[in-house]
């Protein structure tokens, strides 16, 4: 017998309305609306239709799609506000798949969580620039440039996956349910300075925000910049800055040049005249099209607990694929081609 | 042998709703002017504690305040928020055996004369949010209740929500009242953001009070605030960033006195209103007991009338702080004044064929403060 929630959220993540997936599986949509809705049960024959017509195993449909916490836990999207309803509940449901997808497959060797969150009572006193020295603190980070930022994430226990999100208007997806890692999905289609920002912006949600608040997003972006720019490196080189200076510290911080111009300005070190007149040499240049282009960065945790325990033989793909509750060529295109 | 008991005093009900002068060694010549009541004197500057030494024997009721000067060339870190240890050429003095701490400091400044102690902040750089911490902790170990907790601020402490959202924080778990005193090359209150972030951080607290500034010390009193400090000096009504340099005029320059012009709620130097505005006459005349109907571009740059130019500051910032404590709504008498001001600026213009339109900060608190507000 199936699930409601989990043909729900199986529905919802192929992007498909109670009509499309009744045609497509030979059952009316009264029908499947009766399911959803927890009225009828749905199994045997017309179980197997609907898990074809979703291409998810039948097994997927038998349990509850992730625990109460992992249902219930507040999700930050980082998105623009012209973001359609239907595409961000697409992507929602794409973050609990992914998380059901994913923790199951991490062996014991992957980084345990050692990131913690800002306390209740902090909130109103620990900024969001101190929780990102915090962070840096705790990984060992001297001040300087971060390198690779996924790798840093994953370092702190955070597991990032990189999908086409299927929208330009959406950067990413967070959330951190308690008893689980925080989980980032990245839009691949993305440029890489905005993935990195995005991601910091994701892991300062982490640690900053366990409900929504009116300054959330804000917060987020504070940490961001500091996270990526702490205030005394961002001193020593964002005095007198040009366009040819941001595009030598683009490819150095990995940071966009609207980003280093803005960060210039929160650091007091540009007055607004400034501001605007680089805001103006950048958009001439071209703001959407900045010529520096860096490499983007790709997540490694779930790939090597994959290689460990294929090389280790503990682990058939099939199997692997069983315990994601995914088909085998979903698997095999998602998580195994993306490491070839 | 008699014991002189001093009694404890509660900075915040001293400093609550008082508008103070602050100066150097001009506060001397000023001090008679002051009103005991509602006023009082922040000395400030190198020679600050010899002149509180002079003027509190001559005016025992009046409030004085000693402003350590440390945040004029040193930054407050997380590591040492209050940089008080004396050092030459970043080696300890002579004078390490006698160790100066946060609290020799203060206790030195009330013996000396001063009714409460500023506690010697560093300057608070950009977004230094772990240095305003160690402030806000150091100063909340402070047991006493006669110190005043002084932020010496770089301008995005206001401007940029991040910094002020922390300030806001800072100054509502202070134990003690907080003053801030922004930096800028000139006038702090006329660059992008200032106005709008004073008045959203005076809308969220109201332990706070502005030192070094000029219309900005009503203006906190308007809105709830604890109190302000006005520079008697054009250079005392914003601070400097260390490392940095205040603007500083070319050779040659007009020497001559900024005066407060009462209707217009601005500053003019007195030479350069007889040049700019009133080659042709129609200058105002000022009814203060200071000026008695005289001109107001009568000062020259001699030290009589630099001088006499202070008092008449001073009588109209008395005027103006009378007038908004006797008021029943004090932002309604602000928005009031702010829309006398614009409307003198065009009476002026007309009188004169000369263009005088508000400055930038005046245009902001304009703007900002709405008679509409008020049912106008």
């Amino acid at each position: 017998m199936a699930v409601p929630a989990a043909v729900i959220l199986a529905r919802v993540v192929r992007d498909l309305t109670q009509e499309e997936l009744g045609t497509s599986a030979g059952i009316s949509q009264g029908f499947l609306s009766k399911v959803e809705r927890g009225d009828v049960d749905l199994d045997g024959d017309r179980l197997l239709r609907v898990a074809a017509a979703l291409k998810f195993p039948v097994e997927f449909f038998l349990q509850e799609p992730g625990s109460t916490a992992s249902q219930t836990a507040c999700a930050f999207p980082r998105k623009r506000n012209s973001l359609q309803i239907s595409v961000e509940k697409r992507v929602r449901a794409l973050l609990q798949i992914t998380r059901l997808q994913v923790e199951p497959l991490l062996d014991d060797d992957a980084p345990p969580v050692t990131l913690e969150r800002r306390s209740a009572e902090d909130a109103d006193w620990i900024s969001p620039v101190e929780m990102a020295a915090e962070v840096r603190a705790r990984a060992g980070l001297p001040s300087g440039p971060i390198p690779n930022l996924t790798q840093l994430l994953e370092k702190l226990g955070v597991l990032v996956v990189v999908r086409d999100l299927g929208s330009r208007r959406l950067d990413a997806l967070g959330q951190w349910p308690n008893g689980h890692r925080p989980l980032v999905l990245v839009n691949s289609t993305a440029p890489a300075d905005r993935r990195r920002f995005t991601s910091s912006h994701e892991l300062g949600h982490a640690v900053l925000h366990t409900t929504a608040t009116d300054a959330q997003e804000r917060e987020a972006d504070q940490f961001a910049a500091a996270l990526l720019m702490p205030p005394e490196d961002g001193r020593k080189v964002l005095r007198d800055i040009d366009i040819p200076t941001l595009e030598r510290l683009k490819a150095q911080w990995g940071m966009s040049m609207a980003a280093l111009i803005r960060r210039a300005r929160d650091l007091g070190l540009v007055n607004d005249y400034r501001y605007r007149q680089l805001n103006i040499e950048l958009s001439k240049a071209g703001r959407s099209n900045e010529r520096v282009q860096l490499t983007p960065e790709s997540p490694a945790t779930l790939l090597d607990a994959l290689a460990r325990q294929r090389a280790a033989g503990s682990s058939s793909i099939a199997e692997l694929a069983a315990r994601a509750r995914m088909t085998v060529t979903e698997f095999e295109n998602l998580y195994l081609e993306a490491a070839s | 042998m008699t014991t002189s008991v001093r009694v404890v005093v509660d900075a915040a009900a001293l400093l609550k709703g008082r508008l103070l002068s602050l100066g150097a060694d001009d506060t001397v010549a000023l001090a008679a002017d002051i009103d005991t009541e509602h006023g009082g004197i922040v000395v400030t500057g190198a020679k600050a504690r010899a002149t509180v030494r002079q003027l509190r024997p001559v005016y025992p009721n009046l409030v004085l305040i000693e402003q350590p000067t440390v945040h004029e060339d040193r930054y407050a870190t997380a590591e040492q928020p209050f940089p008080v240890e004396r050092e030459q050429d970043g080696q300890p003095s002579l004078f390490e055996n006698d160790p100066v701490t946060v609290e020799s400091v203060i206790e030195a400044q009330i013996a000396n004369g001063a009714d409460v102690g500023v506690i010697p902040t560093g300057f608070l750089r950009a977004g230094d949010h772990a240095a305003m911490t160690a402030v806000s902790n150091g100063a909340n170990a402070i047991k006493r209740t006669d110190v005043i907790l002084h932020l010496p601020l770089a301008l995005t402490w206001v401007t940029v929500e991040a910094d002020r959202a922390k300030l806001i924080a800072a100054i509502r778990r202070s134990k003690h009242p907080v003053v801030i005193s922004l930096a800028h090359k000139s006038d702090p209150a006329s660059q992008t953001g200032v106005v709008d972030g004073l008045l959203a951080l005076f809308e969220a607290v109201k332990n706070v009070g502005v030192w070094h500034s000029d219309l900005g010390t009503l203006e906190v009193l308007a809105y709830g605030g604890l109190c302000g400090a006005f520079g008697i000096r054009a250079s005392h009504r914003h601070i400097v960033e260390p490392e940095t340099r205040a603007f500083s005029p070319s050779k040659g320059h007009d020497k001559s006195p900024n005066v407060l012009m009462g209707a217009l709620q601005r500053f003019k130097k007195s030479q350069a209103m007889t040049i700019d505005w009133f080659a042709n006459g129609g200058e105002p005349s000022c009814p203060c007991p200071v000026c008695g109907n005289r001109p107001l571009n009568r000062f020259t740059a001699s030290a009589s009338d630099v001088l006499e130019a202070h008092r008449h500051n001073l009588h109209l910032v008395t005027d103006l702080h009378r007038g908004l404590l006797a008021s029943p709504n004090r932002r309604a008498w602000w928005a009031e004044l702010l829309a006398a001001a614009e409307l003198a600026h065009m009476e002026l213009s007309s009188a004169t064929n000369v263009k005088i339109e508000p400055d930038p900060a005046l245009r902001k608190r304009i703007a900002l403060n709405p008679l509409t507000d008020f049912g106008h």
